[in-house]
Order: C-alpha cells, then sequence, then structure tokens
C-alpha cells in the first residue's frame, strides 16, 4: 500500500502520505471526505498539516494561481483540506456539526459556483 | 389542384370559434364544478378494457375523485360486465380495499355482508336481527356500464341521457374494422400531475408539437416539413377524430431496425400505409389516427398498435393519469424485444408530451397569460372548449369574463 | 428615522414606540391564507434580488430564475445592446416553459413544444405554420416583460404590472449605503442553497439577531460575539426605515484559534473585529470593536459586510411552511494562493458550519408553531429587527 511518490512540489514529501486521500479538488469533494471521516483519521491529518499550511502557502504564493502545474494544485488542495477539516479539530472535537443540520442540507449550488468561478482557474474555485 | 388555404379547417368547420381560448378555464373554481356535474357526473367515461378482467370474479376498482366515487368493476357469472358502488349498503364501509384480484363473491370485512358478482346481497350475518329487512332490496348500488368494442364505459347518472353507442354516435363505425382484439398485451404507465385535467387533455390533440416535442424520437418529421399536417378532421357529438399522415419514408436507428423485424413500433407504424388509396374519404386507419371520446379518453390508432390516454380531474388542480399501449401478443424473444423498443420510444414521446404540464399550471394560477392563441391545425382544441362551452354554459372564448372572476 | 442612543443602556425598542413591545404573532408563520395574501401582496408587490449582472458576462447571456412559491418563472438576460431584461417564462402560445436550461448564452429563446422562438428582447421572432393562426400579429406577442432594475450590480425584478415605485424609491436611503464598499469588484466565492421545511420568515429571523449568537454558536465562532463582559451580545447600532433595516454588530476579541491565525496572516478573517474606518461605508458608529454591518432589505434580501466578506442571501417562500434559502459569500478575486486560503478558512472552515447550526432550530420551531403551543413570539431589545419586519409585513397585507 504505498502512495505514488513525488505528487508534490519537492519540499513537502512529509505530506505525500496525505494526497492521495486529502488532495480533492472541489470543495464538495472535500465535504465529503470529512463527512465520510473518523475522527481519528482527521486529528491525524491535522496534526501533520497545521505546521506546514504556512510554509505551503508561502511557497505557492511564488507561483501564478491561474496556472498551477499537477503539483502545485495538489499542494493547494491539501491546504484548503485542511480548512475544511479544521473545525472538527479546534471547535467540534467531532466530524459533524454539532446540533448542525446534516451536511446534505447544506449544499454547494454548483449552478452558482460555476457562474462566479468563470474566467480563473475553475478546479481552485468550484 | 389549388393550394389548401391555411385556414382549411376553420372554412370547413365555421361553427367552431377561431378567437383565442381564454385561460381563466384552467383555473376557475365555477367551471370546475360544472364540468365535475354536466360533464363528469353525467357523461360515459371510459375506465379500462374488459381484457383487464376476463374470467368470472375478476375485478378492479377505479376512484372517479370528483365524485368520492369507488366503483367496483367485475366480470360476472353470465360473463357480462356489471359495475357497482363500492359501499357496503349496511353502515356506508368500503366492502372492496384492494385495487384488482379475483373472487368468488364481494365480502364487506366490517361485518361480513356478503354480495354476489352482480351485486345481489346473498349473505347477511344474524340477519334475523334486522328490522323489516329484506335481502332483495339490498344489493350495492349498481352503476351504469356497458361496454364498446372491448372498452368499459360507466356513466354516474342515475339514468343516462343517452345509452353508449348512441353517445358514441359515428364515432364508432369508424373502428367498425380495426382489431383492437389481436393486441391484447398491454403496458400501462399511471401518474398523478399537480395541473387542471384540461392541460393534460390539450397535449393530445394536436400535432402541430410533433416536430418539436417528439424531434429526437419521431425523425421522420425533420425530414418532410409538413408531415405533421392533419389529412383530415371529423366531428361527431361530442367526439373529434384526427388522421395524421404517414413518412414518404420512413428511417430507422439500428436497434429500431432490429426491433422492427419482429415488431412494429410507432415511429415505423406512422409510415405504413395500407390501403391507402382505396377510400380516401376514410380516415387512414393505418396511418396514425387519434380519436378524442369526450370527454377524456383518447384512443390512437396505428397498424399493429394502438395506445390510449385516460385522463380523470382529482380536484381543480390535481388530475390523474393512465396511459396504455397494446400489442400483439409476442412470439418471440425477438418480439418481445421489438415490443420493448416500441414501448420504450412511445414512452419517450410521452414523457416528451408531459413534461410541460405543471409550469403551465403554474403560469395559470399566476394569471400572466391571459389568453391562448390557437391556429387551423390546433382545431381538435378548438373544438373540445367549444364543446365544454356548451355543456356547462361558461363560454371557454370570453376573455373578458376573467375580470369578473378577479 | 431612530436616534442613536447616547448610552448603551438605553433601549432601542424606546425609540420605537410603533412597534410596541408585546408579544409578536406567529400566524403569519403558519397560516395558509397568511401566506397567499403574502405573496400577492408582499412579493409580487415588491422589487425582489434575483441575482447579479456578473452572471450575464456577454451579450445573449441568459439565466432563469424559478420561484415556486411565487408561481414564477423568470428570463435575465442580457441583449444585443448590452441592455438587461427580464421575462416571464411562459409562451405566448400555450404556456409552456420556454427556457428549461439554467444559465447559458443564446441568440434567441426558442420554445420547445411548437418552436415559437424569441429574440433577446422578447420580441417574437418566429412562429412555424404563422400563416395557419387567425388575426394574428408577431408584433403583439412577445414575451411578457417584467420589470427589471439593477443597484451596485445586484439584479432586482418587480412583478406587478406597473410597480408602484421605482427600484431608488423602494430601497430609499439604503440606496446610497456601502458607498466605497467595492460591491463591484466583489465578484468571486461561493454559492449555498437549502431547502428548509418552514416558513420563510423563521430562517430570516435567525439571522436578524445577535442574541442567540454566543450560545447557539458557544462551540464554533461563539466567541467572537461575546461581549467580555456580560457574555452577551449588543448590537452596536440599529436603523429603522419604513421598510428596510440594519444592525451594526461587534465581534469581542479573542484569540485566533489556529487555522484563523493562518488565514489573518496570508489574508483576513472575518471573525476579527476591526474598527479601523477605512471610509468604506462601513461601520456607521465608528466603534473600534466593530464587527459587521447587517442589511435586512423588505421583504427578502439581506447584505451582511465585513471588511473582507460580502454576503448576499435571499429567503424563498416556497409554501407556509417551506422555503428556500440562497446564500452567496463574495470576495475580491485572490491575488495568491494565500488568499484564497484564507477564503477557504472563512466560509469553509467557519461560516458554512454556523450557518448549519442556525438552520437546526428552524424546522423544530416550524413544527412548534404549528401546534399552537405559542401564540406569539417574545421579543427583546436587540430582536427589534425582527419585531420591525413583521410589523412591516402585516402593514403590507392590511394596507
Amino acid at each position: 500500500m504505498t502512495a505514488a511518490a513525488n505528487q508534490l512540489p519537492k519540499g513537502f514529501e512529509d505530506l505525500e502520505k496525505h494526497v492521495e486521500y486529502w488532495a480533492k479538488p472541489t470543495e464538495n469533494e472535500r465535504r465529503l471526505q470529512r463527512d465520510g471521516s473518523d475522527i481519528e483519521t482527521i486529528k491525524s491529518y491535522y496534526d501533520d498539516m497545521i505546521g506546514r499550511v504556512e510554509p505551503a502557502l508561502e511557497y505557492l504564493n511564488t507561483r501564478d494561481m491561474n496556472a498551477f502545474d499537477e503539483a502545485e494544485t495538489k499542494l493547494f488542495s491539501l491546504t484548503l483540506s485542511l480548512a475544511e477539516i479544521a473545525p472538527c479539530v479546534e471547535w467540534y472535537n467531532q466530524v459533524r456539526v454539532i446540533d448542525g443540520v446534516v451536511p446534505e442540507r447544506y449544499e454547494v449550488d454548483t449552478v452558482i459556483r460555476k457562474r462566479l468561478a468563470r474566467e480563473v482557474n475553475e478546479g481552485l474555485f468550484i | 389542384m389549388t393550394e389548401p388555404s391555411f385556414h382549411r379547417f376553420a372554412e370547413q368547420f365555421t361553427d367552431i370559434p377561431r378567437s383565442p381560448l381564454a385561460t381563466w378555464i384552467y383555473d376557475s373554481d365555477e367551471l370546475f364544478e360544472r364540468e365535475r356535474n354536466e360533464i363528469f357526473g353525467k357523461m360515459w367515461l371510459c375506465i379500462g378494457r374488459e381484457d383487464q378482467i376476463p374470467k368470472t370474479g375478476d375485478f378492479y376498482v377505479k376512484d372517479i375523485d370528483v365524485h368520492k366515487a369507488s366503483i367496483i368493476v367485475v366480470r360476472d357469472r353470465d360473463g357480462t360486465i356489471k359495475a357497482h358502488h363500492n359501499v357496503c349498503k349496511h353502515r356506508g364501509n368500503k366492502v372492496e380495499w384492494g385495487r384488482s384480484g379475483k373472487c368468488r363473491a364481494l365480502t364487506c370485512k366490517f361485518h361480513g355482508w356478503s354480495y354476489k358478482l352482480d351485486g345481489t346481497l346473498a349473505d347477511v350475518p344474524d340477519e334475523e336481527r334486522f328490522f323489516g329487512f329484506d335481502k332483495g332490496d339490498n344489493g350495492l348500488k349498481r352503476v351504469n356500464v356497458d361496454v364498446w368494442r372491448g372498452f368499459i364505459f360507466v356513466c354516474l347518472a342515475e339514468k343516462p341521457e343517452l345509452p353508449l353507442n348512441e353517445f358514441l354516435g359515428e364515432f364508432g363505425q369508424n373502428f367498425a374494422d380495426y382489431p383492437f382484439e389481436a393486441y391484447p398485451t398491454c403496458f400501462t404507465y399511471r401518474t398523478e400531475f399537480s395541473c387542471n385535467w384540461k392541460i393534460v387533455t390539450d397535449a393530445f390533440q394536436e400535432a402541430y408539437h410533433v416536430p418539436h416535442v417528439h424531434g429526437k424520437v419521431l425523425t421522420d418529421y425533420h425530414h418532410d416539413p409538413e408531415l405533421h399536417l392533419l389529412e383530415s378532421v371529423s366531428f361527431d357529438k361530442k367526439h373529434a377524430t384526427f388522421a395524421m399522415p404517414s413518412a414518404k419514408e420512413h428511417r430507422a436507428t439500428p436497434a429500431e431496425a432490429l426491433g422492427l423485424q419482429h415488431s412494429v413500433n410507432i415511429a415505423a407504424a406512422i409510415s405504413h400505409v395500407e390501403n391507402a388509396d382505396e377510400n380516401p374519404e376514410q380516415p387512414k386507419m393505418w396511418g396514425f389516427v387519434g380519436n378524442r371520446v369526450f370527454p377524456n379518453f383518447f384512443c390512437d390508432v396505428l397498424d399493429g398498435l394502438y395506445f390510449t390516454h385516460e385522463i380523470l380531474p382529482i380536484s381543480k388542480n390535481r388530475t390523474w393519469y393512465e396511459h396504455r399501449m397494446y400489442f400483439a401478443a409476442p412470439h418471440s424473444a425477438a418480439a418481445v424485444y421489438g415490443q420493448e423498443i416500441s414501448k420504450v420510444m412511445l414512452r419517450d414521446a410521452l414523457l416528451e408530451d408531459l413534461s410541460t404540464l405543471e409550469h403551465t399550471q403554474a403560469a395559470m394560477e399566476s394569471g400572466v397569460l391571459d389568453r391562448f392563441q390557437l391556429q387551423d391545425e390546433e382545431i381538435v382544441l378548438r373544438d373540445f372548449y367549444k364543446t365544454i362551452g356548451e355543456v356547462t354554459d361558461m363560454d371557454c372564448f370570453n376573455l373578458e369574463h376573467a375580470k369578473d372572476l378577479a | 428615522m431612530s436616534e442613536q442612543p447616547e448610552t448603551a443602556e438605553e433601549l432601542w425598542t424606546e425609540q420605537h414606540p410603533e412597534l410596541g413591545k408585546g408579544p409578536v404573532s406567529t400566524k403569519s408563520c403558519i397560516d395558509p391564507e397568511f401566506f397567499e395574501l403574502e405573496r400577492d401582496k408582499v412579493f409580487r408587490n415588491s422589487w425582489l434580488c434575483v441575482g447579479q449582472e456578473t452572471e450575464l458576462p456577454q451579450k445573449g447571456s441568459f439565466f432563469v430564475k424559478d420561484l415556486p412559491g411565487l408561481k414564477a418563472s423568470i428570463i435575465i438576460v442580457r441583449d444585443r445592446a448590452g441592455k438587461i431584461g427580464a421575462f416571464h417564462n411562459v409562451c405566448r402560445h400555450r404556456g409552456n416553459k420556454v427556457e428549461w436550461e439554467a444559465d447559458g448564452r443564446c441568440a434567441a429563446l426558442t420554445c420547445k413544444f411548437h418552436g415559437w422562438s424569441y429574440k433577446l428582447d422578447g420580441s417574437l421572432a418566429d412562429v412555424p405554420d404563422e400563416e395557419r393562426f387567425f388575426d394574428f400579429d408577431k408584433s403583439e406577442n412577445g414575451l411578457l416583460p417584467v420589470h427589471v432594475g439593477v443597484w451596485r450590480g445586484f439584479i432586482f425584478v418587480h412583478l406587478a404590472k406597473e410597480p408602484e415605485e421605482t427600484l431608488n424609491e423602494f430601497l430609499a436611503e439604503f440606496k446610497d449605503i456601502l458607498a466605497g464598499y467595492p460591491i463591484e469588484e466583489m465578484t468571486k466565492g461561493y454559492a449555498y442553497r437549502a431547502e428548509l421545511n418552514c416558513n420563510w420568515k423563521v430562517e430570516l429571523d435567525a439571522q436578524m439577531e445577535g442574541y442567540h449568537a454566543p450560545l447557539l454558536h458557544r462551540h464554533s465562532a461563539g466567541k467572537a460575539f461575546r461581549d467580555l463582559e456580560k457574555g452577551t451580545f449588543h448590537g452596536l447600532f440599529y436603523k429603522l426605515l419604513k421598510r428596510h433595516r440594519m444592525m451594526s454588530a461587534p465581534f469581542a476579541p479573542h484569540d485566533p484559534w489556529p487555522t484563523e491565525a493562518i488565514a489573518a496572516k496570508f489574508g483576513s478573517s472575518m471573525w476579527l473585529k476591526d474598527g479601523s474606518n477605512e471610509d468604506l461605508g462601513l461601520n456607521p458608529s465608528n466603534s473600534e470593536n466593530w464587527g459587521f454591518d447587517l442589511y435586512s432589505f423588505f421583504p427578502n434580501f439581506q447584505l451582511v459586510v465585513t471588511k473582507g466578506v460580502l454576503m448576499f442571501y435571499t429567503y424563498w417562500p416556497v409554501s407556509e411552511r417551506k422555503m428556500v434559502y440562497e446564500a452567496r459569500f463574495l470576495f475580491m478575486p485572490p491575488k495568491n494562493a494565500g488568499e484564497r486560503f484564507a477564503q477557504e478558512f472563512n466560509v469553509c472552515g467557519a461560516l458554512r458550519d454556523v450557518q448549519m447550526e442556525d438552520m437546526i432550530t428552524v424546522e423544530v420551531t416550524q413544527d412548534a408553531l404549528e401546534s399552537n403551543v405559542i401564540e406569539g413570539y417574545l421579543l427583546q431589545d436587540e430582536e427589534i429587527l425582527i419585531r420591525h419586519a413583521y410589523k412591516v409585513i402585516d402593514d403590507a397585507i392590511e394596507g
């Protein structure tokens, strides 16, 4: 069970093992992944990632966001996944919103999202 | 030969209004009440076919919601079809709770009162404890029922104004030779729509829509711009017959072509014209002939299959719809495949027809559009509303009436 | 108009005696007859916000707004001259829906029923078999127009044949809010939708007061709402117009949680108080504890603004006990990955979950209201916007 190597830019090899599970390109996929995980998996990712978000963003800030290559997109998706699961760790100590509606009830409106995402690297805005 | 006029049907049928149809008719409480009483309460309504109940004791239950009527339709021992109100004479309980089945007698599960198939009261537990009671007076209340070419009709009036064959008039003559009995295999599709019943009946009374709505399924209409023009229209009593012409050359898709080797389908049936040059005045039975039996029944016949639409109002803005397709009994797996293709094509065409109904209903309720402008080829629709107006004494072409209702 | 209280102890409700102080009837949230009156006298008689200009990027762009609770479907289109128009999505022939796609770009709008085709300005261009109609003039049979107006890039429609007031008159003083705030440039962001089993006003009420925030959001962003002295929420400033209303709200200082700190470093966090006054039309009471401004427009449209996020909400009635909630969270186009990450934190890492905390209350509330156990809401001073909202609706029904 080896993750494919070298999917991320150099210097982020420690995060390679999370790429397959957490480098999801769209909000809906990241939400689904959060909702389908147990809190231990989430905490383990959080612990590995929270200290790496700043260096990742500093690196990605030197690149053109509308022209990321595959490795940069994956790294960036990892940071977005960290934002997605942060409430589980920093707020709730569980996967779902405490006393909240289930995630399916609060839907991403992909029709409007697509209209808003025009003219940019859509992959990062849907 | 002179060019036929663009208003050929209006010129032929001068008593059918040409002016726009008023849309308050789809949302008016008063009109609905009159339709309920004068039409659904008094006229013959087609509610099925004999083939559904072939053997003694076979029955099905039909609800006519606007009159809160539940009707048991049953094959009696003498081979005839009887129809009874599904109401026990004792204390009004429903006798038959299933939708269909087979039985020896109709027994109410409340107190065990049991009726024969012809409705006579056969058995009453503890009968002696009733007072001045005669079983002979207490059979199930009969509903007038009659059968035409295998189609079962009922009439809720105590005494129908006309017997069925007079109600149908000349209409039946057109089908003297059509072999309904040759197509016993039936597929049924049922649903309820949140719209007025007349929005549903409108969908089946013109061919103007065919090239646009059914363009994907019935592709011949793209190749011939005049194919959708009606070949002939005739009216008799309250009923209508309209014939659509056949394609000069039908182009089948590969799946369809395979199916056609073993069974007919709607697109091909349209193209097959038998006896085309004989009897040019008669509607071409073997093309596609649409028939409206007022108020709510449509029977469209082709060479090799036929299909029916049955529409019943549930309330002013809810409607029950049942669609049946009839084929010859398949004698091979390949024939079954052929019928599947045909069924799917027809179902897809049907879904195209029906996709618009509830949106139109909302538009009618909002009052945003006060009239429909109907062209010459939509004459069967215009005749329908002329008839409704006569029966209910409310002029469906009177746009001013909307103001009275506001 | 309200006057600013001299001290925080003065009650806002005292300044508005016309609103009363007693319980507010819940009938308007459960009664089907009220719903019909509300549909006709409020929604079909007001300017309604249906979207933004940015959704129509080119000539020929269109989108469809379906409003089933109002029995309306509206096509909004940018025509060949670049002008925005709106039409009932109803074919003049027999009332079929003309445009079935949610959006797109086209040269003409064609009804699939019988092929009637309309130009982008609504005029009827093509009718198959036109000669077979009777006394028929295409020029009189274009798509039925709907009045349309644009304010700060927001598209409004009015369903009456002749609106009683222009859009500017309708917006009243609020047409001048947020001068200097770059609404028109905040074109990138997130969008959500929820179908809720409650009256539209019940969800709107949840977003018109901060009284609930420290408690209901205690696991999440509640720390930003909790006044450090009293642990409760106090609005900085309330303003009531004839129909619209607004609240300016504080945020309490808090230690940013770890992800918030990262977001604040690379972009900004919406939960951090920001008393700076950069002449963006924000923070009308000039408070150093300022958190956000909330503008609630009659009947069903809200803008909530912090310096970095523009939140746009609409609440659509479907029936007396069903509604559709729509939300957009809009930002300046991010210049780099860090800014984009901060936006993701603000929405996916915070605001979205906070909204979901609000929503759990509304459906159980609707059931409770329908049981008639209570007949009125007991509202405190900080819930003055709710009190105002119900009065305005009642006045519109009776008026």
